[in-house]
C-alpha cells in the first residue's frame, strides 16, 4: 500500500512511519514550496503527490506545520480548515481509496459522564483550539460525504499516553496508549471496508475498558483490533 | 452603543452604517482606508492582535468581512477571521456580536434547493464549495464560543443575493434575495434587540425579501426582531395593470 501521511513529525506520526514503513510505501508530507500558496497545501500541488496513493492518513492536527506569520493557534485552525479542505479536494479528485482524518475524542468528553459515547455522537468542542480544530476537520468530512460522496473516515483517538509513563495514576477515561493508536490505525487502513463505517464515517479508538469514554464497536467489529493496554484493569472472572 | 464594524468598506456594511449611525457611535475598520466621516482604523481580520485592539472598549462587534473566490484567503478571512472576532469579543467582554454569512442550505448535493419554507431550524447542508464551507467553519467556531460564554449575545444573519436596485422590468427572481437597505435594517434590529427577547444567547436569522415564492420563512426575524422588509422586488413578480 502506498500511504500519504501528514503530521509525521509528531510522536504519533513518527510511530506510524516506523510501524508502516517495513510493509508499505509511506510518503510523509508537511508542506513544501508550491506555486499557488506559500506552503504547498494547495489541491493542485497535492494532486500529483497523491497520484497512485492507496491511502491518506491526515495527522497534521497532532503536528501542524508552521505557516509564516501565524502563531500556533492560528496555524492549527489553518491546518484544520484550509489545509484539510485542499487535501480532501485533492484526495477526492485523485480518487484515493481510503482517507483517514485523525481527530480526537477530546471534544466528546463534555457529554454527561453517565452516557456511553459512540460514533453516532457529534463533537461538541469547547473553545480549546485543539478541540475546535478537530471539530472543523469533522465538519469537512461530513460535507465531503454529503456533497462529493467522497467518504473520508474520521478516526477519533483517545488522549495519547505511554502506559508505562502513567502507571499508578488514576485512570483517565480518555487514555489511549500510543502503540495501540498506531496498531489501530494500521488495522483500519488494512480492514476491508464494510458498507458503513459506524454509520457516520467515524471510528473511535480508545481503551478497551468499561469505564473508558467510548465503546469500541466498529474498531473491534470491522477493523478487528482491540487495544491491548488496559492501564491496570483486568476483566472480571465472573463475567459469563 | 459603541460599535466596531469589521469589513466596513463593503456594500452591506455601508447599509448597516446608514441604519446605525444616528443612534450609535461607530468605529469602522477594513483592510484599506475609505472615505467616511466616522472614525476609521485599518484592521486585517486575519490578524488576531489587530482585531483585539479594535474590540477593546466596544459594546458590540459586527463582522461583515468576507472573501469569496481566493482559496487561501477565503479560509483566512471567513474561518480564522470569525475566530479572531469572537475571541476578541470574549476576551474584551464585549456583550454583543453580529456575525454574517450566506444561508447554509445550498449544498450542490443534498441541499434544500427544492424545498419550501426554509427556516433557521433546518440543519445546515453546506457542501464543499469554497465560499460556503469556509464561512460555515467560521460559523461553527462562533457557535462553540457562544456555548461556552453565555454572557456574549450573538446574532447571526444569513443572507443571500444582495441587490441594490428594485428593478424596472420583470425578470427571473432568485428564491433568496435581499435588498441592501433591508440587510442594513436587520443590523439595527440585531444590535438593539434586548437579550431577554431571544430564546438563547446565540440566535440565527434568515434575512430576505418577502417574496410570494415562499422559499424563505421570515417568521423568526419578523417575530423576534420586528424585521419588515421594505424592498420586495415587486417589479420582478407582480403583474402590472
Amino acid at each position: 500500500m502506498k500511504i500519504f501521511l501528514t503530521g509525521a513529525g509528531s510522536d504519533l506520526g513518527r510511530s506510524l512511519v516506523a510501524k508502516l514503513q517495513p510493509d508499505h510505501e509511506v510518503v510523509a508530507f508537511d508542506g513544501l514550496g508550491g506555486e499557488r500558496d506559500p506552503d504547498g497545501w494547495h489541491h493542485e500541488d497535492l494532486r500529483p503527490l497523491l497520484a497512485g496513493c492507496d491511502a491518506v492518513v491526515h495527522g497534521s492536527l497532532y503536528d501542524p506545520p508552521p505557516r509564516a506569520g501565524l502563531d500556533p493557534v492560528q496555524t492549527l485552525l489553518d491546518t484544520a480548515s484550509r489545509r484539510t479542505w485542499h487535501l480532501l479536494t485533492a484526495a477526492h479528485q485523485e480518487k484515493v481509496r481510503r482517507c483517514l482524518l485523525l481527530t480526537s475524542l477530546e471534544p466528546l468528553r463534555h457529554y454527561p459522564a453517565e452516557i456511553w459515547i459512540s460514533e453516532q455522537f457529534h463533537s461538541e468542542p469547547s473553545t480549546d483550539p485543539f478541540e475546535l480544530a478537530c471539530h472543523l476537520v469533522e465538519t469537512l468530512a461530513i460535507e465531503s460525504r454529503r456533497d462529493w460522496q467522497y467518504r473520508p473516515l474520521v478516526v477519533r483517538l483517545g488522549r495519547l499516553v505511554r502506559a508505562a509513563a502513567v502507571a499508578g495514576q488514576p485512570f483517565d477515561p480518555l487514555w489511549l496508549d500510543l502503540d495501540d493508536a498506531v496498531g489501530a490505525i494500521e488495522a483500519i487502513l488494512l480492514a476491508e471496508e464494510p458498507r458503513q463505517w459506524g454509520g457516520r464515517g467515524t471510528i473511535h479508538v480508545g481503551t478497551a475498558r468499561p469505564d473508558a469514554l467510548s465503546r469500541l464497536g466498529p474498531l473491534e467489529r470491522w477493523a478487528k483490533f482491540t487495544p491491548a493496554a488496559r492501564f491496570g484493569w483486568q476483566p472480571s472472572e465472573d463475567v459469563a | 452603543m459603541k460599535i466596531a464594524i469589521y469589513g466596513a468598506g463593503g456594500p452591506v456594511a455601508a447599509s448597516a452604517i446608514r441604519w446605525l449611525e444616528a443612534d450609535h457611535e461607530l468605529l469602522l475598520t477594513d483592510l484599506k482606508p475609505f472615505d467616511t466621516r466616522h472614525p476609521f482604523r485599518e484592521c486585517d481580520v486575519t490578524d488576531p492582535l489587530a482585531v483585539a485592539a479594535v474590540a477593546a472598549g466596544m459594546d458590540c462587534l459586527i463582522n461583515c468581512t468576507v472573501m469569496r473566490p481566493h482559496d487561501v484567503l477565503a479560509f483566512d478571512v471567513n474561518t480564522r477571521g470569525a475566530y479572531n472576532v469572537v475571541r476578541a469579543a470574549v476576551d474584551h467582554s464585549v456583550p454583543r456580536l453580529i456575525h454574517t454569512g450566506p444561508a447554509q442550505i445550498f449544498s450542490p448535493h443534498g441541499g434544500y434547493q427544492l424545498d419550501r419554507r426554509t427556516s433557521e431550524a433546518m440543519p445546515p447542508h453546506v457542501g464543499m464549495g469554497l465560499y460556503a464551507i469556509s464561512k460555515y467553519l467560521g460559523h461553527e467556531l462562533v457557535e462553540a464560543f457562544c456555548r461556552q460564554h453565555p454572557e456574549l449575545t450573538t446574532v447571526i444573519f444569513y443572507y443571500c443575493g444582495f441587490h441594490s436596485e428594485d428593478g424596472q422590468e420583470p425578470r427571473w427572481m432568485s428564491n433568496f434575495v435581499v435588498h441592501e437597505d433591508d440587510a442594513g435594517q436587520a443590523f439595527k434590529l440585531g444590535v438593539e434587540v434586548p437579550r431577554e427577547r431571544l430564546p438563547s444567547n446565540c440566535e440565527t436569522f434568515q434575512i430576505s425579501a418577502d417574496l410570494p415564492l415562499g422559499y424563505v420563512d421570515l417568521t423568526k426575524a419578523k417575530t423576534l426582531l420586528g424585521y419588515q422588509p421594505r424592498h420586495n422586488f415587486e417589479s420582478a413578480w407582480r403583474r402590472q395593470p
